[in-house]
Formats: structure tokens, C-alpha cells, sequence
């Protein structure tokens, strides 16, 4: 920063000196009679020539580099700032606008960030210096010259309003766009299984067709103002030529004095210029800041108390104390649950679709905070554990397996990158994915895509399964994980975690009967309220809805409706 | 996090004449922009011309004659000129930014029908990050040059010629001393070019690299907080940035070494202008007004020669930014769609539903055949049930249903007709797929349901939602059949989406209908339910479909049992349970059970045989 500041004010008196130089050479030297001092100064302008542009190499390169610490700092924040927000951001958020806003709009930012204000730094300067010669060398004159000034500041001041209102709306269209492009891109499938790639595009066009409008309305205030400041600024060189050339008539000033000025009100052309893509750069950068510093200023709405919140290790007693849960002004979906899951208890959840079993695990997690009551491992309310660290000690498999473009063993590592190749092929193996990994043109190294294609669910189930047996943690959590997953292999998996898991706190979330019967305790929903509860030969000798659903997966039962 | 280093090898040539000839052509669609545009520029460029010449006709004649009132005159004339200049300029950023738009319009819309039209074998290979960083980041650098770039470079490139035009008017000595600048900037300039090219393209490698995992990052999210994987990923993510910044500044660094170079030329132009302008004085020395005025010219001249120049360097990472973004978005342009319409293609008639195979055989790459033969003839109605391992080609048989690809051996007809005499659209629209994973789009429950036939009644929607047993469910919402579905259908349940995708292909009412059977699951009750829904959606349709159930396979009319492109067994349930083939040993392995996948079990079973 200081020496930045410090090559530009140097490069700023030197280019300034530069033509002072040259009107001694013309004053003096082109008389004739001086041939000495005519090279002399001939060679001191260009010497200061030179050193400007040494300095205004390196003042470029600073501020180019600063521009790119922004960038990156930027970026950095943005991408930690992301991982932090909490699951029910996410659920509204959408994808397209949050990358587009991590592409386009940090690199807008950067441009005004970096180039923009260190460009106006330099354009202020430059009228400054020549300002101060001008009137050193004479007041009168450079009054005239630099008289339409304030009117340049006015025009500057009305765009920047002008531009900044529409650039907001680029931006936000530009969101939508993306929006509507992540979105034909990642339901592809569903898109060409219903032919419907021409109303998707009549869609998306519809959106860039918007997008260009916009963009143009805001070149169209660019195209207006550039003119005006360029021509305002041209009034000073019609004032010189008026003005400066009758003094030299008059003989107040020096013909070189003449030749000087003009040599300064051209080489705040370019700055002149220069103004107009920066200020259209300013306002399009402040704009998108607003739109990145929007995401960087929510807060996580569940958050970490820090680094406290850690013990020695979780022994995974987990309670909860009547609560009641609803996202964000939805309806409520847990009502009033009282739950004691004591350590290394394995805890079936089974119930219709939608009944909140995914809900009452996820705040297990914590990846919301219950609306009413407490959660606790170990006595301790779940908001008063280091995220952090509470998360490591849960391992859980989500209903929906997500698999990382990246190769099979990276993805098993997910959790644990530093694992070993050993540890990795193990896990699989225990999650009965070994098999058919080993089946793969590359096994472990074969790369898969984000939504594990070419694998069918099960086997990306054993997957998401392989990476939570990877993390070896005191909790696990199976949320529905193994409903693709054939019985059989279901009860090969469960042996496996048995084993490995002894001792260790399970929830088992599903469907099926056969997933849970050997529980503790399995706990039935319907409706956000737990129904029943009791183990197996309990419940279906109650009678109740787990009798229901025990009946309906009997062997008679599947029969007969298939 | 995948790294996208083949991206940086792949990397070509700083400037690529083809690739610059193609943005060209994009750019000349709008002749009567562009020429009007070079026109208003050359007023532009005319009048920066004649600018110093005013000023050296001020110090000529307005101070040589002391005449006040040519001064007057030519301030006004210097006016008059600068203002037709600027609405000229403004005018000509404006068709010129207009131009520019319209080519990225074009661009973007060819970039999405072409990947509407690339088939789904292109979207397994390619992660969406990576191809929206091509919609935004790449298209944002092709806009910098294109509403930027192409204004100045124009204006510029006439300022320049007319330049030199001029002072060779004005005084051939000083035009020829100016002129010995050229051959010395030739040299510096390629030696400059290799080496800026060089580390520009890393940086753009790395950027985009950058984007694509900031892109994949999101979409993954909820994954990555399970893991608790934030850290690991920000540290991944700050290293890739790292090394970009990094990257940044050696490519910063050459880039601004232009500028001192730059300099050096217009110092030495400028003692030259001065050293030979005073020769002249002393060889004509009578003349001394007329001298400062030509040198005044020269010196003017050189200011406005030189400062394109100095924009060198940042024009120069506009331009290598832009030539990276157009060879990644010809890139996806240029991506081979292996099946077109013929050029005679009808349309296909409203069809039964017959399928027939006869000798289908298919190689993705060339003397790789993934599939050897294989025939089938399906009644319009039935249901054909594929079991076998990944890999056995069960997927592929789907796709060449859908002509995703073309046969590269015998024939593939419905009705009779062969798939490749017919319009893709009019194949497609009759026939209906149901995946795995339950796609839904944001918008309604009704907009997902109608999302085939946008124009279907509302009670069309509420009958295809009952037929699914769906209907009950959406009533119970808070907004019923309007009620939002965000991103990928999150806060409905599994089997609700599900429920929905059903729906859906029903409410396209296809005569075929193509299943690769969603194992995931629902509750029991749900699952008779789902059990139900399939059945009526299969009902009077041909069904070909990927089983994973055992019911499925019990239901079909005939099931193929496939391993490594070819057909094993084939045959009913019954048959092959007492065919003593690897059906049979899969029956034996475990067919009490209730749902499975079959697939893999059958490869476990044949691999221990």
C-alpha cells in the first residue's frame, strides 16, 4: 500500500516534470543559438519520460497485485463463509444465484476494488499534479483551462447514480439466469425424458434476452456520459488556444509555456477517459459488493460457541426435552418430543413418509436449532458444543447420497482425506461396497460423477455408508441409508457395524421392520409426534401402527401384492 | 475437488488465428452496426487528428500574425470539432456495446441448446460446475473485450495509421525519425508475447479451475456439513486461489514491464523529435515559429501514438482472458453430437408401442463393443424387465431406445420403423423415462406434475396426482397444488418426490415407457401405494425397464439377463427360475427377499459359480 502510494506520487512528479523539461528545450533550445542546452533538456525530458514509466510500471503492478489479494481474500471468505451457513439457508438459497455471485460478482468487485479505486487514485492524482504546475507556472492561464472541471465533478456525480441503479438490476438478472441454467443442468435427465429441451432454452432465453436488455441500458448511461466528460474537458484546450495564445502574442507567457499546457491537457486524456471506465467500473463493483457482503453478513443461524464446547470425548447419552420444531413459518413438524437414548443404545425411527424422522435426526446434528426445548449428548445442550467437533462425533449417512466429482477413494475419504488406502478399502469392504468397487475400470481410483451416475442407489448408498464407517465416531446416525440396499446385504452391513460400532450410540432411520427389530428400542411417528415406543415384540403385540406396518412387510404380505 | 489440470495442459497457443476468425464471424453478423460503428470512428480518430494540428496552426499563424481573431476561430472550430467527436463516440460505444451483447446473446443461447441437445452421456462425464463456470466466468471475459475491447481497438487502430499519415505530411524528416521506433518495437513485442502468453494461460487454467470448484462446492453442501468437511475444503479451495494469485503475479509482472518498455520508445522519440527539430532550425533558421509548430505537433502526436501502447499490457490479458473463454465455450459448442436428424427425417406417426431389436450392436469407442448382438421384439403392452451388473449394458439398451446414440450394427424399430428415419422430437414426445433420483424443478407441485404438458387442466394435474395417490398429500399442504418446491424438490420427502416424478410421467402419457426403477425408499404403506401407482402408470404402455425389485421381474413379460453386453437368459420369471441358469442361482441366493439389487446380486452369484 505505502509503496504503492509512494511509486505513484513519484511517477505522478515526474511525468509532471516531463513536459517542463520540453518547454525549456523549445524556449531555449529551439532558438538556435543554444544547440548544448537544447540536447541537455532534450535528454532530461526523455530521462523523465523513462523514469515515469518505471514507476508507473511498479505502480501498476502493485495495484494490480492488490487487486488480486482482494480477489483472492474475497474468494477465500466467500467460499469459508458458505460452508458455515447453516442447512436452512440452503434449503431456501439457490445454487445459481450463490455462484454467480461467487464468479461474477467478486470478479466485478475485484475490478472496482483493486483497479477501480486505485485507477481513480491515479487519475486524481494526475489532475492534481498538473494542476499545481499549471498554476505555478501561470495562475491565469490554468484558471481557463481547468475551468470546466467542477462541471466534469457534477456529471461524474449524476452517472454514478445512474449507472449503480442499473447495474443492480444486471446483476440480479444475471442471477437468475444462472439460476435457470444450474437448474437445466443439474435435472438434465428429466429434461430429455420429457423432450422438453425446447421450453427449457424458450426459458432461458427468455432470461439472457433480459439479461442483455438490462446490460445495455446500463452501457447506454456510459455512452451518454463519456462523451459529456470528454467534451467538458475539451473546453479547457479551446481556452488555451483562446486565451493562452493571445498572452503569448502579448508576450506575458512563453511559446514553449504553450506547447507545455498543451502537452498536460492531452495527457489527461487518457485519465479523462479513464474517469468514465472507472466510475462505470465503481458503480458496477459497489453493487456487486453489496450482493457478496449480503451473503458474508448472514449469520449462521445455528452457530458455534466457539472453541469451548469441546470435552474429552462424547459419550453419546442423547436426549431430548420437549421438543418442537417448525422451519423457518412453516407448520410444525416435531411436536413435544421427550426422547432418552442412553449410551451405546441403538434407537430404531420408522413411520410414513414425511412423519419428521429425517427432522428429528437433523437436529441431532444440529443442522437446525429446535424452535422450543433442548437436545443434549452427554447432559450438555447440543448450542453449547463446538459445531465443530460435535459434528466429528457423529457420523452420519444421509438419505440422499451425494457423491463429489472425484474418484471413488477420495470420496470414501471424504471425511477423513488423510486416511489410508488400507483404512478405505476396509470400510468399504464392512459396507459390502467392496465388491462392486472392485468391479470398476479403475476401482478405486475411478472417477464418479456429482450424482454418482452410471452406480445405481444402493451402491451409492454403501458409499455415503463406507465414508461414515471411515470417521469411527461414538454416534452413528443412518437416516434411511439403506432402503436401496437389498435385505440381505442390509443385514451384511449391520453385522459389519456391529462389530465395528460395539458399544457405540445408533439411531437407525427406515422403513423397514427387519432394519430395526433387534433394537433397544424403536420409536414409532406419525405426524411429528413419536406414537409408540418399546421394542419389537412389544409393539406388535400392541396392535398399533408398527403392528400395521409389521403385517404389511410380512412375506404373506408382499406376496400377495406383487 | 477435482483438479482441472488437463485444462492447464490443454492450454493452446496465445493467439489462435481459427479461434479469432470464429469470434469474428460471430462480431460481422451485424454488418450495418459494424460499419456504421468504423465510420463514426473515423470521425473520432479524425478529429483527434486535426486537434494538434489547430493548436500548431495557433502557434503558426495565430501567433506568427499576432491575429486574434483567428484564435477565436480555431478555439471555436476546436470546440465545434471535439463535440461532433464525442456524440460520434458516444454513438459509436453504443451500436459497438450493442454488437458485443448480441454476440454474447448468440453465445450463450447456442452454449444451452447445445447442451439441451448433447446426450446424457455428456452430462455423466461433465460436472455442472465446470460448465457454468463456462456461461459465467468465460462469457464475462469474452464481454470485457467485446464491449471494451472492440471500441478502443478500432478507434485506436485507425488513431494509429492516421497518425503516422499525418506527420509524414507535415515534416518527412521528423515522420522519419519517428518511424525507426517501429522496427526496434517489433522484437520487444513478440519477445513480450511468448512470455506473457505463457503465464497467462496458467492463470486462466487456474481461474477457472477455481470456479468450477466453488460452483461444485455449492451444490454439494449439505454432503460437505455432514462431513464436516469445511475446513478441509476451505484450506483446498485457499490453496487453488493461492496458487492463482500467485500465478497472477508473474503474469502481473511481465505484463507491466510493457510500460517502462513503452516509455523508453517515447522518451527516445521525443529527444529525437526535439534533437532533429532543432537541426532543422539551425539548417532553416528563418523559420523558427514554423519549427516549434510541427515539433509542437510531433509531440502531441506522440502522446495520443503511445497511449494505446501503455494499454498494452492489461489489453493484452483481456485478450488471452477472452482467447481461453472462446476455446472453452467452442469447446462444449464443438462437442460432437453423435445423432442428428437425417436431412429426410419425418415424423414419427402416433405409435402401439412395439419394440423390436434386431442384432443391436454398440461400441462407444471405436473396436470396444459394449454391446454383441442383441434382439428382442416387445409387444405393444408389455413389459421387459433388464437384470444384470453395472456394466452389462442395461443403461446402454435404454439410451439406444431413446437414440441417445446410433446403432453401430443392425436396427432398432418401433412400429416397425427404424428410430433413425424419424425426428428425434417426434420419438422422444411418445415415449416417457422415470430415473432413479426424482428430479424436481423449482417452482410448483402443479408445475412439476404439468412439467411435460405445460398446458394441462387443473384437473388433469389432480387426476394424474390421484391415480399416484399422491393427491391426499398435496391437499394436506399449505398451499395445495401451488405450494413452492424449492431447489431439487428439498422439504418434500423422498417418496413424495417420488410420488410427484410419477405423476409426472403419467401425465405425459406415453405409450413407452422407460424405467430405471427408483430403489429408494417409502414407507410400507406408501410402498403398496408406489407398488400401485407403477402398476397403472404401466398399464397399456410397452415398459422396458431397469429392475432392481423382484416384483418387477415377477410382473414382466419377459426378462433379459445380461453380462458384459450380451444376453444370457431369457425368459419369464417361471422359465428361468427352473432354467438352471444364473437366474435360477440368483433365486437361490436370496429371493425371499423384498427388494434387492438384482444386478448386483446376480454378478455375486455368478462370480461364485
Amino acid at each position: 500500500m505505502v509503496f504503492s502510494v509512494t511509486a505513484l506520487v513519484l511517477s505522478l512528479i515526474v511525468e509532471g516534470a516531463a513536459p517542463a523539461a520540453i518547454a525549456v528545450a523549445i524556449n531555449r533550445g529551439l532558438d538556435g543559438d543554444e544547440g548544448g542546452a537544447l540536447l541537455a533538456f532534450a535528454l532530461l525530458a526523455a530521462g523523465l519520460f523513462l523514469a515515469r514509466g518505471i514507476l508507473s510500471g511498479v505502480f501498476n503492478f502493485l495495484w494490480q497485485f492488490q487487486s488480486r489479494l482482494i480477489d483472492r481474500d474475497l474468494r477465500d471468505e466467500f467460499y469459508a463463509h458458505l460452508q458455515k451457513l447453516s442447512y436452512s439457508f440452503f434449503d431456501r438459497a439457490e445454487s445459481g444465484d450463490l455462484i454467480s455471485r461467487g464468479i461474477s460478482d467478486i470478479e466485478a468487485a475485484r475490478m472496482a476494488g483493486g483497479m477501480g479505486l486505485y485507477r481513480l487514485g491515479e487519475i486524481v492524482g494526475k489532475y492534481a499534479v498538473v494542476l499545481v504546475i499549471m498554476f505555478g507556472v501561470n495562475a491565469r492561464l490554468a484558471l481557463f483551462t481547468l475551468a470546466s472541471t467542477p462541471l466534469m465533478i457534477v456529471a461524474t456525480i449524476y452517472f454514478s447514480h445512474q449507472l449503480r441503479r442499473r447495474w443492480v438490476r444486471v446483476q440480479a438478472q444475471r442471477s437468475i439466469m444462472t439460476s435457470a441454467l444450474t437448474e437445466a443442468l443439474t435435472g438434465a435427465r428429466v429434461v430429455k425424458a420429457f423432450a422438453q429441451e425446447e421450453a427449457e432454452t424458450v426459458r432461458f432465453e427468455r432470461t439472457v434476452k433480459d439479461l442483455t436488455n438490462y446490460f445495455l441500458d446500463a452501457i447506454k448511461q456510459y455512452a451518454l456520459f463519456l462523451p459529456i466528460l470528454v467534451f467538458l474537458s475539451s473546453l479547457g484546450t479551446m481556452a488555451l488556444i483562446w486565451v493562452g495564445f493571445s498572452l503569448v502574442i502579448d508576450g506575458v507567457i512563453e511559446i514553449g509555456t504553450i506547447v507545455q499546457f498543451n502537452i498536460y491537457v492531452v495527457m489527461l486524456f487518457g485519465p479523462t477517459r479513464a474517469l468514465g471506465a472507472v466510475v462505470q467500473r465503481l458503480q458496477n463493483g459497489l453493487a456487486a459488493a453489496d450482493r457478496i457482503f449480503e451473503i458474508l453478513d448472514l449469520k449462521p443461524e445455528v452457530e458455534s460457541p466457539g472453541t469451548a464446547g469441546t470435552c474429552e470425548r462424547i459419550e453419546g447419552h442423547i436426549r431430548f426435552e420437549r421438543v418442537s420444531f417448525r422451519y423457518g413459518r412453516g407448520g410444525t413438524v416435531l411436536h413435544d418430543i421427550d426422547l432418552d437414548i442412553a449410551t451405546g443404545a441403538t434407537v430404531g425411527i420408522i413411520g410414513p413418509t414425511g412423519s419428521g424422522k429425517t427432522t428429528l435426526v437433523n437436529l441431532i446434528s444440529r443442522y437446525y436449532d429446535p424452535t422450543e426445548g433442548r437436545v443434549t449428548i452427554d447432559g450438555q445442550d447440543l448450542r453449547e458444543y463446538n459445531l465443530e467437533w460435535l459434528r466429528r462425533n457423529l457420523a452420519t449417512v444421509p438419505q440422499d447420497p451425494y457423491l463429489f466429482t472425484n474418484t471413488m477413494a477420495k470420496n470414501i475419504a471424504y471425511a477423513r482425506p488423510m486416511a489410508n488406502m488400507d483404512d478405505i478399502e476396509a470400510a468399504a469392504t464392512r459396507a459390502q461396497a467392496g465388491r462392486f468397487i472392485d468391479g470398476l475400470p479403475d476401482r478405486y481410483e475411478t472417477i464418479v460423477g456429482e450424482r454418482g451416475v452410471g452406480l445405481s442407489g444402493g451402491q451409492r448408498q454403501r458409499v455415503t455408508i463406507s465414508r461414515a464407517l471411515l470417521m469411527n465416531a461414538p454416534i452413528l446416525i443412518l437416516d434411511d441409508s439403506t432402503s436401496s440396499v437389498d435385505t440381505e446385504t442390509e443385514r451384511l452391513i449391520r453385522d459389519a457395524m456391529q462389530e465395528s460400532f460395539a458399544g457405540r450410540t445408533t439411531i437407525v432411520v427406515g422403513q423397514r421392520v427387519g432394519s430395526m427389530m433387534d433394537a433397544d428400542e424403536i420409536l414409532v411417528m406419525d405426524e411429528g409426534r413419536i406414537v409408540e415406543r418399546g421394542v419389537h415384540a412389544d409393539l406388535v403385540a400392541a396392535g398399533g401402527l408398527y403392528a400395521e406396518i409389521h403385517r404389511l412387510q410380512s412375506p404373506a404380505a408382499t406376496r400377495s401384492a406383487s | 475437488m477435482i483438479h482441472y489440470r488437463h485444462d492447464i495442459e490443454r492450454a493452446r497457443a496465445p493467439f489462435n488465428w481459427s479461434l479469432t476468425t470464429r469470434m469474428l464471424g460471430y462480431i460481422a453478423r451485424r454488418r450495418s452496426n459494424l460499419v456504421i460503428g468504423g465510420l463514426l470512428s473515423l470521425i473520432v480518430a479524425g478529429v483527434a487528428l486535426v486537434q494538434p494540428l489547430l493548436v500548431m496552426e495557433a502557434i503558426r499563424r495565430g501567433i506568427g500574425d499576432g491575429d486574434f481573431q483567428l484564435l477565436a476561430t480555431l478555439g471555436i472550430i476546436y470546440v465545434l470539432i471535439t463535440a461532433v467527436a464525442n456524440v460520434a463516440m458516444g454513438w459509436e460505444i453504443w451500436l459497438l456495446s450493442v454488437v458485443g451483447q448480441e454476440v454474447l446473446y448468440d453465445l450463450r443461447t447456442e452454449l444451452f441448446r447445445k447442451l439441451q441437445r448433447l446426450s446424457l452421456n455428456y452430462y455423466d462425464r461433465t460436472n455442472s460446475g465446470s460448465i457454468i463456470s463456462r456461461f459465467t466466468s468465460d462469457v464475462n471475459s469474452l464481454n470485457d473485450i467485446l464491449t471494451e475491447g472492440l471500441v478502443t481497438t478500432i478507434t485506436d487502430f485507425v488513431l494509429i495509421i492516421g497518425i503516422f499519415v499525418a506527420m509524414f505530411m507535415q515534416s518527412w524528416q521528423l515522420g522519419v525519425v519517428t518511424i525507426l521506433i517501429v522496427p526496434i518495437m517489433l522484437p520487444a513485442a513478440a519477445v513480450f508475447r511468448t512470455y506473457a502468453a505463457r503465464s497467462y494461460r496458467l492463470v486462466r487454467a487456474l481461474m477457472s479451475e477455481t470456479n468450477a470448484n466453488l460452483a461444485e462446492s455449492i451444490i454439494g453442501m449439505k454432503t460437505t456439513q455432514a462431513f464436516t468437511r469445511e475446513k478441509e475444503n476451505a484450506r483446498l479451495f485457499g490453496t487453488v486461489t493461492e496458487r492463482t494469485l500467485q500465478a497472477h503475479k508473474r503474469a502481473r509482472l511481465i505484463g507491466v514491464s510493457i510500460i517502462p518498455a513503452v516509455d523508453l520508445l517515447l522518451a527516445l522519440a521525443v529527444a529525437l523529435v526535439l534533437i532533429v527539430g532543432g537541426r532543422l532550425v539551425e539548417v532553416d533558421g528563418d523559420n523558427r515559429l514554423e519549427v516549434v509548430a510541427v515539433v509542437t505537433l510531433f509531440l502531441l502526436y506522440l502522446q495520443r501514438l503511445f497511449q494505446p501502447l501503455q494499454e498494452l499490457g492489461a489489453r493484452f490479458d483481456l485478450l488471452q482472458a477472452a482467447m481461453a473463454a472462446a476455446e472453452r465455450i467452442f469447446g462444449i459448442l464443438d462437442t460432437k453430437v453423435s445423432v442428428t436428424d437425417r436431412p429426410d427425417a419425418g415424423l414419427l406417426a402416433p405409435i402401439e408401442g412395439r419394440v423390436q431389436f434386431n442384432d443391436v450392436r454398440f461400441e462407444y469407442l471405436p473396436d470396444q463393443p459394449v454391446l454383441h448382438g442383441i434382439s428382442f421384439d416387445l409387444d405393444p403392452g408389455k413389459t421387459l424387465a433388464l437384470v444384470g451388473a453395472t456394466g452389462a449394458g442395461k443403461t446402454t439398451i435404454i439410451s439406444l431406445i431413446y437414440r441417445f446414440y446410433d446403432v453401430t450394427d443392425g436396427t432398432i424399430s418401433i412400429d416397425g420403423t427404424d428410430v433413425r428415419t424419424v425426428t428425434q422430437q417426434s420419438l422422444r414426445s411418445q415415449m416417457g423415462l422415470v430415473l432413479q433420483d426424482p428430479f424436481l424443478f423449482k417452482g410448483t407441485i402443479r408445475d412439476n406434475i404439468a412439467y411435460a404438458r405445460p398446458d394441462a387442466t387443473q384437473a388433469e394435474v389432480e387426476e394424474a396426482a390421484r391415480v399416484v395417490h399422491l393427491h391426499d398429500t398435496v391437499m394436506q399442504m399449505d398451499f395445495g397444488y401451488d405450494t413452492a418446491v424449492a431447489e431439487r424438490g428439498t422439504r418434500l420427502s423422498m417418496g413424495q418426490r417420488q410420488l410427484v416424478s410419477f405423476a409426472r410421467a403419467l401425465l405425459a402419457n406415453p405409450k413407452i415407457l422407460v424405467l430405471d426403477e427408483a430403489t429408494s425408499s417409502v414407507d410400507t404403506q406408501t410402498e403398496a401405494l408406489v407398488q400401485d401407482a407403477l402398476a397403472r402408470l404401466m398399464e397399456n404402455r410397452t415398459s422396458i425397464v431397469i429392475a432392481h425389485r423382484l416384483s418387477t421381474v415377477r410382473n414382466a413379460d419377459e426378462i433379459l439377463v445380461m453380462e458384459l453386453g450380451r444376453i444370457i437368459e431369457r425368459g419369464t420369471h417361471e422359465t428361468l427360475v427352473n432354467a438352471d441358469g444364473h437366474y435360477q442361482r440368483l433365486n437361490e441366493l436370496g429371493l425371499s427377499l423384498s427388494d434387492e439389487d438384482l444386478g448386483e446380486r446376480l454378478s455375486a452369484g455368478t462370480s461364485t459359480s
